[in-house]
């Protein structure tokens, strides 16, 4: 590395600080694994980087984010189906005020959701994911993924219409 | 919003708490050191960059002397049949000279390689331009530089000077008139 690129180290320290843990979301929400999450956070940083002239980019975190989509679904893709279903995930959704009759079955719902988005094809579940994120807006998701605005809001609401018909499917089966 | 009238109430908000808790999970403790140490340890690598230029640049280099080489072999070995005829026209060069070099103001030069490429060119069957300067420098120098003197003579006018008039002295035949002492026969008596 050059001795520009080191004095400009702690800059790039506190651009690790910033923007991990987004960058970590997103890969996890492409990959849905933790230990592909990392790998691919600590990837998209060193890409970074090493490219240089990182300072002149006008939004690092839409850069940052784009190359942590694609080494995330490259990474996907390699690896085939999500194995995880993100049943570790859930003890953190259950509210407080819920009887644990009613946590147990929203938890079981929820577990059988997050099921369904995982088996939605993955031009509609990553749109959805990365709008469920919360923290960007449309425009930013469709910077991500390399598409029109309007193509990503159709996508994301084809998706919400899927999983409301199989939850409102399992609800009247159920019920 | 007609979507929302048609599912129930609690269906929309318990699909927006299952995506909420789709991706919630913070990332183990100290991602960020890690991503730290990985940028240092692959600042590493980058030093050995120049070394394997360098391999490349020799290697790059060596591939390139090869083919040259190739390509010389080859196109030396395009005729052998003319390789022979030069041997034979070399020889001749050489038997000749001496000759050649102690006649070397009086005979144009070119005359000689008139003779040595139409000679060559009985042997070959109408040779290629390539052919002959492979010949040609195949012959050896003293061929390259007579061809450069005949460039030059026949570049130059022949000047025609009239001969040196000089008449040849005749010396007057001389009457003397006869002894009468008769010679000495040698026959003494």
């Amino acid at each position: 590395m050059s001795d520009s690129a080191e004095a400009a180290r702690p800059l790039f320290d506190s651009l690790v600080e910033r923007h991990s843990q987004l960058i970590y979301r997103i890969a996890l929400a492409v990959t849905r694994n933790p230990q592909d999450a990392e790998d691919v956070v600590q990837e998209a940083f060193l890409r970074l980087y090493q490219a240089g002239r990182w300072e002149q980019i006008p939004d690092i975190q839409a850069y940052l984010a784009r190359i942590a989509w694609r080494l995330a679904a490259k990474r996907k893709k390699q690896h085939g189906e999500i194995s995880i279903t993100g049943q570790e995930f859930l003890p953190q959704l259950v509210s407080a005020a819920a009887s644990p009759e009613d946590s147990a079955l929203d938890t079981q719902l929820e577990h059988w959701l997050h099921a369904c988005i995982n088996r939605l094809p993955e031009k509609l579940r990553q749109p959805l994911a990365l709008s469920a994120l919360g923290e960007l807006k449309l425009v930013e998701i469709a910077k991500i993924l390399g598409l029109p605005e309007g193509t990503v809001r159709r996508r994301v609401h084809t998706a919400r219409k899927i999983l409301r018909e199989q939850l409102e499917r399992r609800r009247g089966g159920t019920l | 919003m007609k979507e929302h009238i048609d599912f129930e109430p609690d269906t929309e908000d318990l699909l927006d708490r299952a995506l909420a808790s789709y991706t919630p999970v913070s990332p183990w403790l100290g991602l960020e050191d890690r991503v730290r140490a990985r940028l240092s340890v692959s600042a590493q690598p980058s030093r050995r960059l120049p070394f394997f230029s360098w391999v490349w640049a020799v290697t790059s280099a060596f591939a390139v002397a090869i083919i040259l080489a190739l390509l010389l072999r080859s196109h030396l070995t395009i005729a052998p049949q003319n390789n022979a005829t030069n041997r034979i026209g070399s020889s001749r060069i050489v038997a000749n000279s001496a000759e050649t070099e102690s006649v070397m103001n009086a005979v144009p030069s070119h005359s000689y390689l008139e003779r040595h490429s139409r000679s060559l060119r009985t042997h070959t069957h109408q040779p290629s331009q390539l052919q002959l300067i492979a010949q040609l420098l195949a012959s050896g120098p003293g061929a390259i530089a007579s061809l450069a003197t005949a460039e030059k003579e026949q570049q130059t006018p022949i000047e025609v000077k009239p001969l040196a008039i000089k008449p040849l002295e005749i010396e007057p035949i001389q009457i003397k008139p006869i002894e009468e002492k008769p010679a000495d026969a040698g026959g003494a008596l």
